[in-house]
């Protein structure tokens, strides 16, 4: 089989770069930063029991 | 699980000290109403809990065999996350974390006989602790994510629960040609950094939605990331994110680069992609990957389809290929998402096995 690897890493390495430049130009555009949650995160938002807060709070002084 | 000590009175603003022990119903019950009249910004410490459970079925079929099987859905294992917070000062607050996973059969790890789903009852994510200084950044002490754990999974297409970059995690322990052959999981990866391990971790502070984080596994593992998220007058997002990591201890990776951006538009259109290439310490292979999705929100409804490809992760001149729709319907209020899949996995490699197709559905429900 045809190594095909090399080629692609070149694809890769290009549109990482196109993506780099696309985050640059999007922060100099008007953007306002906001907070992205990871996907590997518990989502943020209510929860079924805890309601609104989404977390329950134990302990608070 | 008991509260103990001082504890928020019902009347906001006022503290009062509560008998030594406190039954944990009790003290669960009145949690919501305890957080919907806390005061952000006034609190000295706190302690929380929070958590999810996240079911599903998962059928697959690898040419020969084909079963059915209840499993954790690994895209977002069922979990428990107790975090305390407080403040050293007015500039820098501290933190610890303890989160573990319990899955019993991971979707990610169970083979067509139903094996290997289940690695212990706990299983460590997050064991940490920092420090967050309002001007000179975040300092991580423990178990947790490396600076690169992520890169190649930023994702605003609302299908993450079934479908992302790791699309291993749907079936990855199904293998090719049946019992012995290469599993999905080890002809695919999305080449995220270097996951979660014992490191300390920097990260600056945003500049213009823009950070820079650096972590140090050992003297042989080690990376460096850059982030950024940001909202056009609140309607359109971007996020993306990269990632370089050394990692000379289990594969022997002289380099790794990955990265991944995703951008929602107003429409509710979503496109995302993701990438990755390692360079081997001894070389003979060339591992890459790339990812695409395309993806569209509509009020609670999510849908996408997408595409990866994965080049010689596990052997010189392997070709995997796989396609995949997914569809995630939110009730956000209740804090639950029940969701489906479908992927087709194929593998270019001498003695062509068949394809593997899989199907996951099920309920995530945090609490």
């Amino acid at each position: 089989m045809t190594n095909t690897g090399k080629p692609m890493c070149r694809a890769a390495m290009r549109l990482l770069a196109v993506a780099v430049l696309s985050a640059g130009l999007a922060a100099c555009s008007g953007m306002q930063p906001y907070n992205f949650v990871a996907v590997d995160e518990i989502p943020p938002g209510p929860g079924l029991i805890s309601g609104e807060a989404g977390e329950f709070v134990l302990y608070r002084r | 699980m008991f509260a103990q000590g001082p504890i928020l009175s019902a009347t906001a603003g006022t503290w009062r000290t509560v008998p030594f022990i406190l039954g944990a119903s009790a003290a669960l019950v009145a949690a919501p109403a305890l957080a919907a009249e806390v005061s952000s910004g006034n609190n000295e410490v706190s302690l929380t809990l929070s958590g999810q459970v996240n079911r599903a079925l998962l059928w697959a079929d690898d040419g020969t065999n084909s079963r059915m099987f209840h499993v954790d859905n690994a895209n977002s294992s069922t979990r428990m996350n107790l975090l305390g917070t407080g403040r050293l000062n007015q500039d820098i607050s501290v933190g610890a974390q303890i989160e573990v996973e319990i899955q019993s059969e991971s979707s990610s790890a169970i083979d067509i006989e139903g094996n290997g789903g289940t690695a212990g009852f706990f299983t460590e994510r997050k064991l940490e602790l920092y420090f967050d200084h309002n001007r000179y950044g975040k300092l991580w002490l423990g178990q947790g994510d490396t600076a690169s754990n992520g890169v190649s999974e930023v994702d605003l297409s609302g299908t993450t629960v079934v479908a992302y970059s790791s699309i291993a995690d749907m079936a990855g322990g199904i293998e090719f040609g049946g019992i012995g052959g290469a599993a999905i999981g080890g002809v695919y990866s999305n080449m995220d950094g270097l996951g979660r391990d014992d490191r300390i971790r920097y990260d600056t502070p945003s500049f213009s939605g823009f950070t820079v984080s650096a972590s140090n596994s050992d003297s042989a593992k080690y990376d460096v990331a850059a982030r950024y998220s940001g909202s056009l007058d609140g309607g359109m997002k971007i996020a993306a994110a990269a990632g370089y990591a050394v990692d000379k201890n289990d594969i022997g990776i002289d380099s790794q680069i990955s990265g991944s951006v995703s951008v929602l538009f107003n429409a509710g259109i979503s496109v995302t992609g993701a990438l990755g290439i390692q360079d081997l310490e001894g070389g003979g292979r060339d591992p890459a990957f790339l990812y695409f999705k395309l993806g569209y929100v509509r009020g609670a409804n999510a849908f996408s389809v997408d595409a990866g490809q994965a080049e010689e992760i596990a052997a010189a001149g392997q070709d995997f290929t796989t396609v995949g729709v997914a569809y995630v319907r939110d009730f956000a209020n209740a804090g639950t998402e029940i969701y489906i899949g479908a992927r087709v996995h194929s593998l270019d490699t001498p003695g062509n096995p068949d394809d593997i197709y899989a199907v996951l559905a099920g309920a995530r429900v945090k609490f």
